[in-house]
């Protein structure tokens, strides 16, 4: 089945968005915004959206915003909104609120349907195929006939509309709300230019709409609304100009209004400036720097606030509810993200709201939940596990060689070839552990086990490859297998085998607050299991080439060695790495005189080679052969 | 009917339609797990993926805008020694701000920022924003022809809108369609008082 897309069709912005493998997805339009203008525009073309919006001033007859508000209305209902708008309405042949352009006539469905259009082909580029199926919002008080104007304007725009939902409803789903067992929600809608609230009851899947009611014009333009005033005010006290006169400035002003509620949000105090907003003939230019701190915003728009309890109150009167009675409070709306707004629900419901899903989506997030259930979708959506911490083996010098980091999604499986630290060693222990630090011993160890009849071979030849295995059931399987004679041997463990979260979280933060040490101290043995390799080879070198080496030669390397040795016994990583750069080089003055003298470079390139193969790996422990 | 020879083996057994149904439900019934091993494996490789994927988007987001930042750092103290410098002399002032604003330019054309202007082209609001009319003559009728914020585009794509006003005929009359209404946008500050 093709996918179904949940359309937030609003009175000012519309949303689009799609379930993707369980995960919600907000479609952005071809503009590049997640929510998209409900305006229509009429000219030389139509247009719809962003760019509706921008000729909006110099076609105001022909610019239809706000169609919500006709949408399934009688013309004689609808008068006072009709005044409102600068474009015609008319009342058609069966009495319904029309809109009239140029002599031609639009339905309001069809208007929408405009708009749906545009978000579905959206929708289309996004998922790279035909959308054919939706779930479209409506308020919770629509009628209907208004539900039905709805669902016609899906049709006309080419959509099979699967339903529709009541916009609070949708915002349950979105937070997952359907979940619960018998609960009372309040859902809080404060959006750009209407206030809704609404009481639904949840049961055994069930939403139920208990009452409804609300604001139809307040909403976040009329914040703005009062910044304006109060940026106008303070320029007229300050230099006696009226700038609400001067079209260009107010439009300035009523940009920096908005943005300066929104940045107010987040900080205490706002600048807003306006450099050269008004050429005036004796003074010259002047400009607009002004503060705005929080407190004085709540203050300008306090009455709006407290203008939208009235309603709520009503509302839970007609639901036969106080509001210690509701469960949940859900804030939809971008208006919702006002500290002062956020505060005020708490306190009216003593509880904290749901917020954590962006209020201008919401919605539009919930109508696709609800259309991947009716797309059948659900049903495939498994949840994963995934490993709270690293899993890993011990490696030379004790270190903690992660395989799996924390975190990853399981069922999983993941390998890595390690190699042996001594010659001839035939046994390999393969020590696996839990955690998060560097070094093995201060990590959990979940199982411990040999793998034996390693074919004899000098160090850093043979292959050992560790797999780690998680299934679907957290079940881990570790194996080590001898790549040479495939021989192999592995271990059952049941991987979190009884952590707490506690547990977890402790182990975690530890991790986090030793990191630097731990660091330090990895580096360390790093630099010392460097160390050992270069002398492992140099060693075995300087017993090929017998006395091909000088006298001289030899006792200079042999004096590295010991120094190396030495520094190998500390805890100071430069001076380990130091004396690994001193051998190095008295090595390679050897090898290139070797080099010029004989003029081959046989030895030498086989000891890169293996060079190379040693370094690319990590030693597995032996602690048998280290007693 | 089975014949059993003498050593134990089993010749000529003839299997009944239900041990074979039996044998194949078990076949299908261990593929259809080995199935589901498969498929629980690649989502959560995916997830995984996706997750990995996430990260380094935002790495790389990171990178760029501490790239971008780092550059105009240094707008940034040109400005503060334009402020700093205790000079009366209003010219060298301003050649310093303009040196100042060339070499911000520089830095946003470097990220592929282009300005742009519509003035005299016909009205487009892929490109501009209308603020009002201005009274014009006739063959300027819907075309650009006062610009009061220049438009930007960024790679191609339009990042600013230039913000104009639109030409249009004395009297071309935009009367209000309805009764009583109130118009807005070019008409708003008297409905207002």
């Amino acid at each position: 089945m093709s996918k179904v897309i949940g359309i937030d069709l609003g009175t000012t912005f519309s949303c689009v968005a799609v379930m993707e493998r369980g995960q919600p997805a907000v479609i952005p339009n071809p503009e590049g915004g997640r929510t998209t203008p409900s305006v229509v525009a009429f000219g030389k073309e139509r247009l719809v959206g962003t760019l509706a919006k921008r000729q909006a001033v110099i076609n105001p007859t022909a610019t239809i915003y706000s169609i919500k508000r006709f949408m399934g209305r009688r013309y004689p209902e609808v008068t006072e909104e009709i005044k409102r708008v600068p474009y015609r309405v008319v009342e058609s042949a069966n009495g319904d609120a029309w809109v009239e352009v140029d002599g031609k006539r639009y339905s309001p469905p069809e208007i929408s349907a405009m708009i749906l259009s545009y978000l579905k082909k959206a929708a289309e580029a996004y998922l790279g195929e035909a959308v054919t199926k939706a779930v479209i919002t409506v308020p919770a008080y629509f009628n209907d006939s208004q539900r039905q104007a709805t669902k016609d304007a899906g049709k006309i725009a080419g959509l099979d509309v699967l339903r529709i939902i009541n916009e609070p409803t949708a915002a349950s789903l979105a937070y997952g709300l359907d979940k619960k067992k018998a609960e009372k929600i309040a859902v809080y809608d404060l959006g750009g230019g209407t206030f809704d609230i609404s009481i639904l009851e949840i049961g055994e899947g069930v939403f139920e709409v208990r009452s409804t009611n609300g604001d139809t014009h307040l909403g976040g333009d009329d914040f703005d609304q009062r910044v304006m005033e109060w940026i106008i005010e303070e320029f007229r006290r300050e230099h006696g100009v009226d700038l609400s006169k001067d079209k260009t400035a107010l439009q300035r002003i009523k940009e920096a209004s908005e943005k300066a509620k929104c940045e107010l949000s987040t900080s205490m105090e706002t600048a807003i400036s306006l450099p050269f907003i008004y050429a005036d003939e004796k003074k010259g230019p002047l400009h607009i720097d002004t503060r705005l701190t929080r407190a004085k915003l709540e203050s300008l728009v306090e009455d709006l606030l407290q203008r939208t309890l009235g309603p709520v109150k009503q509302a839970l009167a007609d639901a036969k509810l106080t509001p210690r009675d509701i469960d949940e409070v859900i804030l939809v709306g971008g208006q919702t993200r006002m500290p002062r707004v956020q505060q005020m629900v708490r306190d009216f419901f003593g509880k904290e709201p749901h917020k954590g899903i962006n209020p201008d989506e919401v919605v539009a997030i919930g109508a696709a939940v609800q259309g991947a259930v009716l797309a059948g979708e659900v049903k495939d959506v498994v949840l994963l596990d995934v490993t709270p911490l690293s899993l890993g083996i011990e490696t030379a010098g004790g270190v903690f060689t992660k395989i799996i980091e924390r975190n990853t999604t399981i069922p999983t499986r993941k390998s890595q070839v390690f190699t042996t630290v001594e010659d001839n060693q035939t046994t390999v222990r393969v020590h696996v552990l839990q955690g998060e630090r560097e070094m093995a011993a201060d990590n959990r160890t979940l199982g411990v086990f040999d793998l034996v009849g390693i074919t004899p071979a000098p160090r850093g030849i043979p292959q050992i490859e560790v797999t780690f295995d998680i299934d679907a059931d957290g079940i881990l399987h570790v194996t080590a297998k001898d790549k040479l004679t495939g021989k192999e041997q592995s271990i059952r463990i049941a991987a979190s085998s009884g952590l707490t979260k506690e547990e977890i979280d402790r182990m975690i933060s530890e991790a986090q607050s030793h990191s630097a040490e731990d660091r330090r101290h990895r580096e360390v043995v790093d630099s010392r299991n460097r160390a050992d390799t270069i002398i492992y080879q140099t060693e075995k070198m300087l017993k090929e080439l017998g006395d091909k080496v000088t006298v001289d030669e030899r006792q200079r390397i042999e004096s590295a060695i010991a120094n190396l040795k030495e520094k190998m016994k500390g805890e100071d990583k430069r001076s380990i790495d130091t004396a690994i750069d001193e051998l190095q080089r008295q090595m390679s003055i050897a090898g290139e005189r070797l080099y010029r003298q004989t003029g081959a470079g046989g030895g030498q390139s086989e000891t890169n080679e293996r060079n190379k193969k040693v370094d690319a790996d990590y030693t597995v422990i032996d602690e048998e052969e280290k007693k | 009917m089975s014949h059993s020879v003498g050593d134990g083996t089993v010749k000529n057994k003839r299997i009944g339609p239900v041990t074979q149904l039996v044998a194949r439900v078990e076949e299908l019934e261990q593929l259809a797990q080995e199935l589901k091993n498969e498929y629980l494996r690649a989502l959560a490789d995916f997830d995984n993926y996706r997750r990995r994927n996430e990260r380094d988007l935002e790495i790389r987001q990171r990178e760029r805008l501490d790239a971008l930042m780092s550059e105009i750092l240094p707008v940034l103290d040109n400005f503060e020694r334009a402020m700093g410098t205790g000079t009366d002399n209003a010219d060298a002032l301003k050649r310093g701000v303009e040196l100042i604003h060339r070499q911000l330019c520089d830095v946003l054309v470097s990220y592929g920022l282009k300005p742009f202007s519509c003035l005299g082209e016909e009205f487009d609001p892929r490109r501009a924003e209308a603020v009002g009319f201005v009274e014009c003559e006739h063959d300027n009728v819907n075309r650009v022809v006062e610009e009061l914020g220049k438009g930007y585009e960024c790679s191609g794509r339009v990042l600013r809108p230039a913000r104009v006003k639109v030409g249009k005929v004395a009297d071309s009359g935009t009367e209000s369609p309805n009764e009583e209404v109130k118009e807005i946008g070019a008409e708003e500050d008297e409905s207002n008082s």
